[in-house]
């Protein structure tokens, strides 16, 4: 738990914004703005990583203003998502953008996480049933 | 201890130095001497020994004095003084004596090592000389001018090539060893060397009696003093073989390579070089090149015996070198590797040789060794240079094969500068070639436009034919009569017997000529021989005439044989493929003029017929006035209707054509109908049918009592009628007939008249469809020599537009042409002769052909306009045109333009912008020889539109030709922006239906192709990922890909990339991602938009790592088709996806 301030942020170019803000005790959400490629996906990989050390409960990534995504974030995503569950927490995602849901939906990962329309969604949804 | 030492008392110092520097002194100069001694005399022993005397007692000296001067000054002062520190205290004095000793025992021991080296370097040269002398790279000798006594030491007699102790005499007897060459500057240092305080040294060149080449260095000087004071010259003698060979092959090589550069014939040059190798370097020596066939020649072998090298090419011819022959120079020649035989043992002449009897003249040339090196150049090995040694029995090693491939190297670079010279010399006599069967052609076509008679057409068909093939006889026989006749039109060469008309059915005129005729095809027959065993019968005019080869070709009209030209010659001969094709083309000019001829000349009777009418009839004198040859055949017939309709007093006139089809008549002209008429009749049917269908005149009291198809006939009250068949060689080619408006009996004579006025009309008709025939050719001749459609040029869209004149035989001269370079750029010419009809086509056509050449050739803008020109003023030459060349450069950037004479071509720049582009202009083609022709670069930039044009396009009558060009500058600046619709609306607008002259457009659009395809690059590592997705955005945009499509794209793309920046590549390092260049190319084809990504090095686009891996599976899902190329220097990834079709809103 060390230097986790309400909202980080990590400005990877210019219309690239990744950051971070606890919106209550063990629940963390991830917005992530632009278009995510593997120049930017060191700055969603360390933040991530920064919440699961927290041993963040529920983790949203907020999506809803993403616009590109790749391998690499994917990759990312699907780490941070396993890691969160081998400590019975939960990696939800708010994607809107039906490109990269279809993504997600392609390569099946939309059965590792469960995804929201909204953050509002995301964040209201009840603790997954194990 | 030091901590203590004190100096004082200044005397006791002084006489210590004193007495330390006298010991050193006299210690320096005793071992100063001695060693100068013993390096004299070279005796170490005995002066080693006593300067190791000396020395000691120096040192024990400087010892002794330093402890009395020290023991003197305690016991004089008495004094001595402990100090604080316990240390020693020692008087002044005896610190000054022991500072004496250590000072002496100091420089000793300096001396004394200084002694050792100089004694340690005289024993190494001892040494060295000794091994010199005992390895006879060096000789001792001696020499007492006053009794001429030599002596040599066993090692000099060795290297002269003695045996030990056989050499006794004087200096007579030592230069009779040397090079003639060398001996007097031998005897002027031997006499040099006798005089005290000289010393010499000098090359000398030998002759050995085994034939060795060796150099020796002779040095020597007077030694004086010596104990019976007789002077003598003491020196040594030293091997410089080595030296004196690499200076000459130094100076090989440079001869070599002058003789390399001196002239481009390389055959000459490397025998020349061949020469230069032999004796010094070689027995033999021989060049060997690839010839074009893929044969190894040999082009060059020297040996100082002319007999040998004959010997040598018989060898060669005997039994050539075999290609794939596993050593020797085939196997240098394939291989491209040097080859080295120290030692040509009898084993290695067996290998290389056939059989026995080669092998016996190998073993008897005595070859010793050899060495091959390769000619290459350009990564290309196409020959090989050979050195043998025989008689000399020299033994080569890696030092003469570094030298022999360094001559290969320069020999290569300097074939192959030869080679691409002579190929730039073939380009230039091909132009000249195409010149010249042009200008033959030319000459043709001029002769036979002015012969107005079939003889005359004949005679010059014999006479162009004679030149342009140099047959000894020639003859044109045309076949007559419904084809059962041979008439000899005009012949040469040939016997007066076969002159006249022959049967065809005959037997004797069976033959070449007659076998042309019914095959159509060009008979070659290439000797007597091959006559006489075709044509048995041809065996005694043969020996009669002596004629030999023979050609014929069949003079074609419509395709049916109307006669043959013949050609003879003396020889048997072989007809090659030109030959043959400018006979052909002689033939096909010749017919038609022939035709032509025939035409003119049945007009030309009819005229004479009519003429003997008019004596006997005053009547006909009206129809006879209007004669041929003034005005428009329309004016013409239409006169003549009238004057026939006077002539017979009928109310109306009509004539009717038959059309292509054969089946219908036509009216073509009438007089005497109300209000425009214009009808036909089927062949065969009513009045004018029928006389065109039994070709007999026909009169009709009532036309109410026959069948009449014209509705006019009858509307406009004609009751009587008369016709007359057109005819034209018995051919029906219309009706003529007149009308009465009342009952009217026509008379023999009306029809006399009729038929003499139809004579008249059929010839006026047949020689308009003559004159449209002749449009027709030199219109299929003009668009036969044009380009029938541009080539596709990357960077670059070209139309072109090409329309003849509209009437007359005016067509011919206007030509366009537009060609990719060597380098990349693009030529565009434009081009118009000045002339018409077939001349000025073919006249194009050459100039077509030469420019091309010359541009092909590598020529700029004005050098090609300058060397057309030069050729165009050559003496015989009647060329006139304007053309304009442009280049345009590979960058697509700039157009270099040089115009003669030739109207400015416009160029609209990206923002609609016109100029004109006026500079760059010189005099037009074949108006001076002395022209300059001058060229301009114009920039260009994307979208920028140039249009070449001919003056046909802006030239009207009685308006200045800037009006014109302005008026075409304000369309293009309107036009569109693909260029087939700028041509077509430029040609549309501008176009005057009426126009005499031809016109050609062309429309250049710069850029064009680049706009349609994609192409990044990526440098900045993963950073510069985003700006290729926004720049690949835009452009999948463009072509019309929906967002879900492009982004599917983007995905793939973005992958692929990714991958390519993060792989490690061999060799690269993994930290040099950020220096990695990645390409990104795209285009798209009916829909489907094919991306390929690439960077250098290799790498394997699979298996997981860390946060990325998945790249391929991300583009199998996205993409319709994913290929990955690797290569050693590249890998490539080839993504494919269909786009769906536009859907209309």
């Amino acid at each position: 738990m060390t230097g986790y301030g309400p909202t980080e942020q990590d400005a990877v170019a210019a219309d690239v914004r990744i950051s971070s803000e606890r919106v209550a005790d063990g629940v963390v959400v991830v917005s992530v703005v632009g278009e995510i490629d593997m120049h930017a996906a060191s700055t969603l990989r360390a933040v991530l990583r920064r919440a699961d050390e927290a041993r963040t409960a529920v983790v949203v990534v907020d999506m809803t203003a993403t616009t590109f995504i790749d391998s690499t974030t994917l990759a990312i995503l699907v780490g941070a998502a396993r890691r969160s569950q081998q400590r019975d927490g939960e990696l939800r995602i708010a994607c809107v953008d039906r490109n990269i849901t279809r993504i997600f939906e392609l390569m099946l990962l939309d059965r590792l996480f469960a995804i929201y329309s909204s953050r509002t969604a995301a964040l209201d949804a009840l603790p997954r049933t194990r | 201890m030091r901590d203590g030492l004190e100096l004082g008392a200044r005397s006791h110092k002084r006489r210590g130095v004193f007495l330390g520097i006298l010991v050193a002194v006299v210690g320096t100069s005793a071992v100063s001497a001695l060693a100068g001694v013993s390096k004299l005399e070279g005796k170490p022993g005995p002066g080693l020994l006593y300067l190791l005397v000396v020395m000691v007692a120096a040192a024990v000296g400087g010892l002794w004095i330093g402890l009395v001067t020290s023991i003197a000054s305690f016991v004089e002062y008495g004094y001595f003084f402990v100090g604080p520190t316990h240390s020693f205290a020692i008087t002044e004095s005896s610190a000054v004596g022991l500072g004496g000793f250590l000072l002496a025992a100091l420089l000793v021991s300096y001396l004394l090592f200084q002694a050792q080296r100089a004694l340690a370097e005289l024993r190494a040269s001892r040494h060295t000389l000794e091994l010199a002398m005992q390895s006879g790279a060096m000789g001792s000798w001696e020499w007492r001018p006053a009794a001429d006594q030599l002596s040599l030491s066993e090692e000099a007699e060795r290297l002269l090539g003695l045996r030990v102790g056989t050499f006794s005499g004087g200096a007579a007897e030592f230069l009779a060893l040397v090079d003639p060459d060398d001996r007097a500057r031998a005897a002027t240092a031997l006499e040099r060397a006798s005089e005290p305080g000289t010393v010499v040294a000098v090359d000398l060149h030998l002759l050995r009696t085994d034939g060795v080449a060796q150099w020796l260095e002779l040095r020597g000087r007077t030694v004086s003093g010596a104990p019976d004071d007789v002077a003598r010259v003491v020196g040594v003698l030293v091997d410089v073989t080595a030296r004196i060979r690499r200076e000459r092959e130094q100076k090989f090589l440079a001869d070599g390579s002058e003789i390399l550069s001196s002239s481009p014939d390389y055959e000459e040059t490397l025998a020349r070089v061949a020469q230069l190798a032999i004796p010094a370097l070689a027995d033999w020596c021989s060049v060997d090149l690839v010839s074009a066939t893929g044969e190894i020649e040999n082009v060059a072998v020297a040996h100082l015996d002319p007999q040998k090298v004959e010997l040598a090419r018989r060898l060669q011819a005997e039994y050539p070198p075999d290609p794939e022959a596993a050593t020797g120079i085939p196997a240098v020649i394939r291989t491209g590797c040097s080859e080295l035989y120290p030692e040509i043992t009898d084993e290695v002449l067996a290998a290389v040789t056939v059989d026995e009897r080669q092998l016996g003249i190998a073993r008897d040339l005595g070859l010793r060794s050899a060495i091959t090196a390769p000619l290459t150049a350009g990564g290309r090995t196409f020959g090989a240079i050979t050195f043998v040694s025989a008689e000399s029995e020299r033994r080569y090693a890696d030092g003469d094969l570094a030298l022999l491939e360094e001559l290969a190297r320069r020999a290569a670079t300097a074939v192959d500068n030869a080679r691409l010279y002579a190929e730039q010399g073939d380009a230039r006599d091909q132009a000249e070639e195409a010149w010249a069967q042009v200008s033959r052609l030319q000459a043709v076509t001029a002769a036979l436009s002015e012969a107005a008679t079939t003889t005359e057409v004949a005679e010059a068909i014999v006479r162009e034919g004679l030149v342009a093939i140099r047959a000894h006889a020639a003859a044109v026989v045309r076949l007559g009569s419904g084809g059962t006749e041979f008439e000899v039109l005009a012949s040469t060469g040939f016997p007066e017997a076969l002159r006249g008309r022959w049967s065809v059915d005959a037997a004797n005129v069976e033959g070449p000529s007659l076998e042309a005729i019914r095959t159509r095809q060009v008979v070659v027959v290439e000797s007597a021989e091959q006559l006489v065993s075709r044509w048995p019968h041809l065996a005694e005019p043969q020996m009669l005439t002596g004629l030999n080869a023979t050609i014929a070709a069949p003079l074609l009209v419509g395709g049916d044989a109307m006669g043959v030209i013949h050609m003879s010659f003396r020889e048997p001969r072989r007809f090659d493929a030109a030959t043959q094709e400018f006979l052909t083309t002689l033939a096909r000019q010749g017919a038609q003029a022939l035709e032509r001829a025939r035409l003119y000349e049945a007009e030309g009777t009819a005229r004479e017929h009519a003429e003997r009418l008019t004596n006997r009839l005053r009547r006909l004198q009206l129809i006879v006035d209007a004669t041929l040859g003034t005005g428009s055949v329309d004016d013409l017939v239409h006169g003549l209707l009238e004057r026939l309709r006077d002539a017979v007093g009928s109310d109306t006139a009509t004539i009717l054509v038959l059309d292509e089809t054969g089946d219908v008549l036509r009216e073509s002209a009438s007089v005497g109908f109300d209000g425009p008429i214009g009808f036909s009749v089927p062949l065969g049917q009513g009045f004018a049918g029928g006389i065109a269908a039994t070709q007999l005149p026909t009169v009709v009291a009532d036309i109410s009592q026959i069948e009449v198809v014209n509705p006019y006939l009858r509307d406009s009250g004609v009751v009587s009628l008369a016709g007359v068949p057109l005819l034209v060689d018995g051919r029906t080619i219309g009706v003529l007939h007149v009308g009465t408006k009342g009952p009217h009996g026509f008379e023999r004579e009306d029809l006399l008249l009729l038929r003499l006025a139809a004579s008249r009309i059929a010839a006026s008709l047949e020689r308009v469809q003559a004159h449209e025939q002749e449009h027709r050719i030199a219109e299929t001749l003009q668009r036969s020599l044009l380009p029938s459609a541009l080539p596709a040029m990357h960077g670059i869209e070209a139309a072109a537009r090409y329309v003849p004149a509209t009437s007359g035989i005016t067509v011919g001269g206007d030509w366009y042409d537009a060609f990719a370079l060597d380098d990349g750029s693009i030529g565009i010419a434009v081009g118009d002769v000045v002339g018409h009809g077939v001349a000025a086509a073919a006249t194009m056509g050459r100039l077509r052909d030469v420019l091309r050449a010359f541009a092909t050739a590598g020529f700029g803008a004005a050098e090609t306009l300058a060397s057309l020109n030069k050729m165009a003023c050559r003496d015989g030459e009647d060329v006139f045109a304007t053309v304009v060349y442009g280049i345009v450069s590979p960058d697509r950037a700039s157009l270099r333009l040089a115009s003669a004479g030739h109207p400015p071509p416009l160029l609209r720049a990206a923002d609609g912008s016109v100029a004109r582009l006026d500079e760059g202009r010189s005099l037009p083609i074949g108006a001076s020889a002395d022209a300059v022709y001058v060229e301009a670069v114009v920039p260009l930039e994307p979208a920028s539109l140039m249009v070449f044009y001919t003056d046909g396009l802006v030239e009207r009558r009685g308006e200045s030709i800037d009006t014109g060009i302005d008026r075409l500058a304000s369309e293009i600046a309107t036009s569109a922006s693909a260029v087939a619709d700028v041509a077509d609306r430029i040609i549309d607008t501008l176009f005057d239906a009426n126009h005499t002259d031809d016109v050609v457009l062309v429309a250049v659009m710069v850029g064009q192709l680049r706009a349609q395809g994609f192409s990044t690059q990526l440098r900045g590592g993963p950073r510069s990922l985003a700006p290729m997705r926004a720049e690949l955005r835009t452009w999948l945009r463009s072509v019309g890909a929906a967002d879900d499509e492009i982004f599917d794209i983007l995905v793939a793309v973005n992958e692929a990339c990714s991958n390519a920046i993060e792989h490690p590549i061999p060799g690269l390092g993994a930290a040099a991602t950020d220096q990695r260049i990645v390409f990104v190319e795209g285009k798209v084809v009916r829909r489907e938009v094919s991306i390929v990504v690439r960077n250098p090095g290799r790498w394997k686009p699979s298996g997981p790592s860390g946060d990325r891996g998945r790249g391929l599976e991300f583009m199998d899902v996205l993409m319709e088709g994913v290929e990955v190329i690797r290569s050693p220097n590249e890998t490539a990834v080839h993504l494919r996806r269909r786009l769906r079709l536009e859907v209309d809103a």
